[in-house]
């Protein structure tokens, strides 16, 4: 296969894909829509490949790691795959709702999780302590709305003070969300051009190509 | 100002942070141990959120996306329960799914801490599709014809031979959707592709750092009301008078936010009289 049809094939799979879903979400066409749950299912079973294959990706590099003996690295990489091999064998030979695996989820994931997670609210008192300094104007401003929205979330001050929880609900209403607005419609505004480019095959990128 | 001083407003400018942690363990775990019961006030978008629930009627299909891994669970898991209590007791139908591999598990056990109340039937008044690979897509799938989505629920039933699914072929079938977690990520997902074109009725529970970034779409009315992290769980378990975890949490939340605002002001204190010391 030359390579001018190597890149055509694809640029024309994914103009025609792209004007299905395109068509199904604006114009709800009945053998569109078919077209369009059929390509959808397609990307579901790809997706459920895409997990097996990042599982393949693990066991490479780590066994990478255990072969080399990396140093400081690879008695985690073969923990990694005691832990890994224990999860899919309980998992796929007694399934996700087996005892033992139910058993393995609550007492490893879960309570790593969620140490990692409860972990923040200790990082990021810390961290206001340190960085919330009435150094700069922008400064200030972090530091003022940061503290409103805090004692808006007590209960307590919000009951006995209630000018701080609107004035908390004020911030969360229009300044963060003009900021996030601005941010949402430059980002859809930048999807829609790369939509219309790689419908258009301008844009290689998933391709491999520059 | 002495040198004795100087050191001291210093000391006071960069506190040892194990110093920092040892207090906030303190303030988290003492209001735990011993409750003050400190009061609670109802927030407008709680209370709208509850009212949309309360205004379903018995037999209406709820389509619950669960979302949450085990890490960010537990801030809102009060909400979560809460919420499920309400939906069982309002008799409504109930078809969770997840786009999460990590929210199964963490699914079912948030749905042993509501109590399914024995006389819901699971195929008849409830059923749960299971993870369903495929993020956007599958979110998108499930709109347009669930039956070719997930062939088979969690427990690998057809769900065909479920009886609630007969009901419940794609989103034209749906009442109200609920998402519980999901980050920014999934419930933008769920605005693109339940909302934009099916305009379907969407409430949203999350925690307290997401809540702010989904603001945007509760004040363009895509989703209806948010309940967001242990507070509003808390109000949500008062509004349904079976006060749990969340309200206990709520006095340890409370204290925890006074110390890190105590730790801000003296640490700025401390910067300000330095600096004028120095001049």
């Amino acid at each position: 296969m030359s390579f001018g049809t190597r890149r055509t094939i694809p640029i024309i799979i994914t103009f025609l894909a792209g004007m299905v879903m395109f068509t199904e979400y604006f114009f709800k066409v009945p053998f569109v829509s078919d077209a369009a749950t059929m390509l959808m299912n397609f990307g579901i079973v790809i997706a459920a490949f895409a997990l097996g294959l990042g599982a393949a990706n693990l066991l490479i590099i780590h066994g990478r790691h255990i072969r080399k003996r990396t140093p400081r690295q690879w008695y985690f990489s073969a923990w990694m795959f005691i832990v890994m091999f224990a999860f899919i064998i309980i998992g796929v030979g007694y399934t996700v709702n087996a005892p033992a695996y139910v058993w393995l989820f609550e007492n490893t994931l879960t309570p790593v999780s969620t140490t990692t997670y409860s972990l923040l609210a200790f990082f990021i008192a810390s961290a206001a302590y340190r960085a919330f300094r009435f150094r700069t104007s922008e400064g200030a401003l972090l530091l003022i709305s940061g503290v409103i929205l805090m004692l808006g979330n007590i209960p307590i001050v919000s009951i006995s003070i209630p000018a701080i929880a609107d004035l908390a609900a004020w911030i969360n209403r229009v300044p963060t969300m003009a900021g996030l607005r601005a941010i949402l419609i430059g980002a859809a505004v930048g999807t829609i051009v790369l939509g219309i480019r790689t419908y258009l095959g301008q844009e290689k990128g998933y391709m491999g190509g520059e | 100002m002495s040198n004795k001083e100087k050191t001291l407003l210093d000391k006071l400018q960069t506190i040892d942070p194990r110093i920092v942690y040892g207090l906030l363990i303190v303030a988290l775990i003492a209001p735990l141990l011993s409750p003050l019961g400190l009061p609670l006030k109802i927030t407008p978008v709680v209370q709208k959120f509850y009212q949309t629930v309360e205004s379903l009627k018995p037999g209406e299909i709820v389509f619950y996306s669960f979302e949450f891994g085990a890490g960010d669970y537990p801030e809102a898991e009060g909400a979560g329960i809460a919420v499920k209590r309400h939906l069982f007791a309002k008799g409504v139908k109930i078809v969770f799914s997840t786009t999460n591999d990590q929210a199964v598990l963490v699914l079912l056990k948030s749905l042993q801490s509501a109590g399914i109340p024995p006389d819901k039937k699971y195929g008849v008044d409830w059923a749960f599709l299971g993870y369903i690979p495929g993020a956007e897509t599958a979110i998108a799938a499930l709109a347009t014809d669930m039956h070719a989505t997930a062939k088979t629920d969690h427990y690998g039933t057809p769900i065909e031979q479920l009886p609630l699914m007969k009901q419940v072929r794609s989103i034209k079938d749906v009442s109200l959707l609920i998402v519980e977690g999901g980050g920014t990520e999934t419930p933008t997902k769920f605005v693109r592709q339940w909302y934009a074109p099916y305009k379907v009725r969407y409430l949203q529970i999350c925690i307290s750092v997401v809540g702010p970034t989904l603001e945007p779409f509760v004040g363009a009315g895509q989703i209806i009301a948010m309940v967001v992290g242990a507070s509003g769980g808390a109000q949500y378990e008062l509004l349904i008078k079976r006060p749990g975890i969340a309200v206990a949490g709520m006095d340890a939340q409370a204290f925890g936010h006074v110390l890190v605002i105590m730790f801000i002001i003296i640490g700025n204190a401390a910067y300000f009289a330095s600096k004028r010391g120095r001049r």
